[in-house]
């Protein structure tokens, strides 16, 4: 029966994606043997191994799936491959061409099950390749025909064994072809199961998670045990033992879900996540190059065992409401195949109706997408190039010579390579972007374990997951907002008696979203607890010294920025205001690293809202240039509040020679950068230049420069690691004219001056 | 800003050929060498920009066609006494271990060929002079005396370990 079950249109349209580049591939290789054949080399054993893989996954998925004649097709010509492969016998050109044919029926087969979804129907006849390749094995095998039988006949037996055919298959394979698959796993092939183990386990969580909200929900087992087996097969493959004993065992156990002889209980789902940490764990071991150990085998296999034993007896009343929906699910599937043309239709309307969380980028993957992967690095030295194109750009647009001839010409085409440039660097960003619904997704996780812990309910809704951010700022916002939720679930979110009392719902509220707006994107946490508590905060910033008594009655927004103040975060780790602020400090810093900036607003008893504002490009920056003795400096426009000339009578020298001026009844501290960066000791009165005001720290800080030299985009590049770390300076840019201005660390700068 | 913009691009990367070669230059009256395989081109002194807290040897940073390279003064680096630049004054822009770091000298001399047998080990008496644990050899070429320079060390010695451990 090749009818498809409940595998939905995703897995299927995963599975034509990459058999057929696979076997394009493979076409490309055998062609490349023929030609060698011909010309009489040797044959590159690399080259059969290759062929084999790809026919050994495509046969162990198309069993799995439930394609026969897919699976049997490839395993006849596996078998004949694994002859060549062993040995047995030499490659001939009648190999290759039947080689090459396998490869085209798979080929249109793929195809054809792309438009039906189903083996059935299709038009090639099958049986008579098969049929063929048997010849060729007998014949290639006449000479040591002894082994060949019972090796058959054991190939036979494991495909019985169906769901996981290529279980027992490999198990034998890697006994007999240990050091050779050794010799064949290079360490690309590495990296790339530790990237799609990776995807695997974050696939499972999501569904996972989602599963203890809705234990009966097939689809979900369904699809954490095709992931486990994946990864089992993909561990096999690799022969890390410890990876497909583990994957094993939970394997079997999610069969019996899936079978309805069990239920998946709260406690069996939380056991099984934690395997998936443990899982996680031996794969990023295999990351660093270390073995894929799991540390803790024995006992984690004890323990699932126990889950296990305790499975088998569960009583029968349970499982028939999963029984039942099961069956629904099989007789839907069949009437499906059964009326073709509404089959695509239904397909998706079941998959929504089914799992309304189902997100974005799960629906883009289920369409043949062409998409290839690219190596990080090129993408880094694009966006470098680009930058640098953007820097030539603006020297060619501002060459004085050119500028001087007054030509129309020149300004037109200098107009039209301004605009192609412009629009080159907004592709090579949006080639680096990723949507966060991959690392929302991790929250969820989070945010279960901590209500667990703690005993609390809490509700995570995750909304604009598909907006999409720079790769460098999803790494910089990944801690921020792990902070910021556990502050957020540990502190914010009150107890559930405790809710209650207060008039709230038990279950406790956490909104994490996103959406761009202008040219920031914001990602917005907001809970519906105790909020912040402003006279705390407060008197511990009293106490601190950060703020004066008649400062007590300052706006709230300015109250909630305090808890970003380092020192003011650390005091505060043993926790009497209500906990907020631990650890505040690294995000500001996080997020400022990608020049990023973060708000608060909170309303006490009922809630806290966090908004972290990035904008949408890293590497380029709308600076300020201001000129110090010779030195040009910037500073992001965004945070520059005003910049003034200030009145002699406006300055006041505090005792420890630190310059503050007053600015409408505000006090704002003065910083030399002459002094700081040791330019000029010419002690200049502060009226004779300008102070720039930026609007970062509590107070806001101004900057004392000569001359402001105006306002310019600028590519951002890293000082020289060779320099180590520099005060106050984030990074440089470079001029149209060629000179380095150098641009500000703010917050940086801000900390050496306000820390008494 | 008077940059010399004519730069002479040598062949960059190791190259057999390139054994025993050395880019020669003036410090003062005495001429020093470094191996021509780290040399990836020589440019006129430009404008350098002056960065904080840095070792006083580290002059700054300049603009090498929109790259951003640090530039060590070897006067300094050895200890010498600070001479302004004038228009013979020159950057060997040298590049080990994907770092370019930028050397400015008094002038450049010439290339030439110093055959293994002609170098001594440096002189073990340690003088006054603290450069002399960036050397790598003496060259003897004729009547003259080439002190040929270790790179790696002038680049990454210990004191900027250590300064980069303190920032």
């Amino acid at each position: 029966m090749s009818t498809l079950l409940n595998d939905d249109k995703e897995i299927l349209v995963d599975f034509i994606n990459e058999s057929n580049e696979a076997l394009e591939k493979t076409e490309l290789v055998l062609l490349g043997l023929e030609e060698n054949l011909a010309a009489g080399g040797d044959v590159d054993e690399n080259d059969i191994n290759s062929i084999f893989r790809t026919f050994h996954s495509i046969k162990g998925s198309a069993g799995f799936i439930g394609l026969v004649s897919m699976n049997q097709l490839t395993h006849e010509a596996e078998t004949l491959l694994d002859n060549v492969r062993k040995g047995k016998t030499d490659l001939k050109k009648a190999h290759i061409d039947i080689f090459l044919e396998v490869s085209d029926t798979l080929m249109m087969m793929m195809n054809h099950l792309h438009e039906n979804f189903s083996e059935e129907g299709f038009p090639g006849d099958i049986d008579e390749l098969k049929e063929r390749i048997v010849r060729l094995i007998d014949d290639s095998t006449a000479d040591d025909g002894k082994t060949k039988p019972a090796k058959k006949s054991e190939k036979k037996k494991s495909k019985k064994t169906e769901p996981a055919p290529q279980k027992t298959g490999d198990g034998a394979d890697a006994k007999v072809t240990d050091a050779m698959l050794d010799a064949l796993i290079s360490p690309e092939m590495v990296k790339q199961f530790v990237v799609d183990a990776s995807e695997l386990l974050d696939g499972m969580e999501q569904d996972l998670l989602a599963l203890e909200k809705a234990p009966d929900n097939m689809e979900l087992i369904e699809s954490v045990f095709r992931n486990m087996h994946s990864l089992k097969g993909n561990a096999g493959f690799f022969n890390y033992g410890d990876i497909s004993q583990v994957c094993h065992r939970a394997e079997t156990f999610l069969d019996l879900v899936r079978s309805g002889k069990a239920l998946a209980e709260a406690n069996q789902i939380s056991l099984i996540l934690q395997v998936l940490d443990f899982l996680r764990s031996a794969i990023e071991n295999l990351d660093a190059g270390k073995p894929a150990v799991i540390s803790g085998k024995i006992g984690l296999l004890d323990l699932m065992s126990d889950v296990l034993s305790l499975e088998e007896e569960v009583s029968p009343s349970e499982e028939t409401p999963e029984k039942a929906s099961a069956e629904q699910e099989q007789k839907e599937t069949n009437k499906k195949s059964e009326s073709q043309e509404q089959k695509t239709e239904s397909v998706s309307s079941k998959k929504t109706e089914a799992k309304p969380q189902t997100n974005a980028a799960k629906k883009s993957r289920s369409s043949i997408s062409d998409v290839i992967r690219v190596d990080v690095e090129k993408l880094n030295k694009l966006m470098n190039l680009v930058g640098e194109i953007v820097i030539s750009e603006s020297m060619v647009s501002h060459n004085p010579d050119l500028r001087a001839l007054e030509m129309e010409s020149v300004e037109k085409s200098i107009s039209y390579l301004q605009k192609n440039v412009r629009e080159l660097q907004e592709l090579a960003t949006a080639m680096r972007m990723i949507p966060l619904s991959g690392l929302f997704g991790k929250m969820k996780r989070l945010i279960r374990d901590l209500a667990t812990k703690n005993n609390k309910k809490i509700d995570l809704i995750i909304n604009g997951g598909e907006t999409e951010v720079d790769r460098s700022v999803l790494e910089h916002i990944s801690d921020p907002l792990v902070h910021i939720l556990r502050n957020s679930a540990d502190h914010g979110i009150e107890a559930p008696a405790a809710r209650e009392e207060k008039g709230k719902p038990g279950t406790g509220r956490i909104e994490l979203s996103a959406k761009q707006v202008g040219g920031e994107i914001w990602i917005i946490v907001e809970d519906d607890g105790n909020g912040l508590n402003r006279e705390k905060i407060l008197k511990k910033a009293l106490e601190k010294g950060l703020i004066s008594e008649s400062e007590m009655d300052m706006a709230d927004e300015k109250v909630w920025n305090l808890i970003f103040q380092p020192g003011f975060s650390t005091a505060d780790k043993v926790s009497d205001i209500s906990g907020r602020g631990v650890g505040m400090d690294v995000v500001v810093r996080n997020v400022e690293k990608i020049r990023g900036r973060v708000e608060v607003d909170s309303t006490q008893g009922q809630g806290t809202r966090v908004n972290l504002r990035i904008p949408l490009t890293t590497a380029i920056v709308d600076g300020m240039l201001m000129r110090v003795e010779e030195t040009i400096y910037a500073i992001p426009t965004l945070d520059i509040k005003e910049s003034l000339q200030v009145g002699e009578q406006n300055v006041v020298d505090l005792m420890d020679g630190q310059e503050v001026i007053k600015i409408r009844e505000r006090l704002i501290p003065i910083l030399r950068l002459h002094e700081l960066h040791e330019l000029s000791f010419k002690a200049k009165p502060l009226s004779e230049g300008i102070v720039v005001v930026t609007e970062k720290g509590a107070q806001g800080i101004g900057f004392l420069v000569d001359e402001i030299l105006g306002q310019q985009q600028l590519v951002i590049k890293p000082l020289p690691e060779y320099l180590g770390n520099i005060k106050g300076v984030s990074g440089c840019a470079v001029l149209g004219n060629g000179e380095i201005c150098l641009i500000l660390d703010l917050s940086n700068l801000i900390k050496m001056v306000e820390v008494p | 800003m008077e940059a010399v913009d004519e730069a002479v691009v040598l062949e960059p990367g190791v190259n057999a050929a390139n054994e025993g070669q050395f880019l020669t230059f003036m410090i003062g009256e005495q001429q020093y060498g470094v191996e021509i395989k780290y040399v990836t081109e020589i440019i006129g002194i430009q404008n350098i920009t002056s960065l904080p807290d840095l070792p006083h040897f580290m002059k700054g940073i300049i603009n090498l066609r929109g790259k951003v390279i640090p530039v060590v003064d070897v006067r300094l680096r050895f200890g010498m006494e600070e001479r302004d630049y004038d228009e013979r004054t020159c950057i060997i822009v040298v590049s080990i271990n994907d770092t370019n770091v930028g050397l400015v000298v008094d002038t450049v001399a010439e290339v030439m060929n110093i055959p293994e047998e002609s170098i001594e080990p440096p002189p073990k008496v340690n003088s006054k002079a603290n450069g002399n644990r960036f050397i790598y050899g003496l060259g003897k070429v004729q009547d003259n005396v080439q002190i040929l320079l270790d790179t790696q060390k002038l680049l990454f010695d210990e004191e900027l370990e250590q300064l980069s451990a303190i920032t």
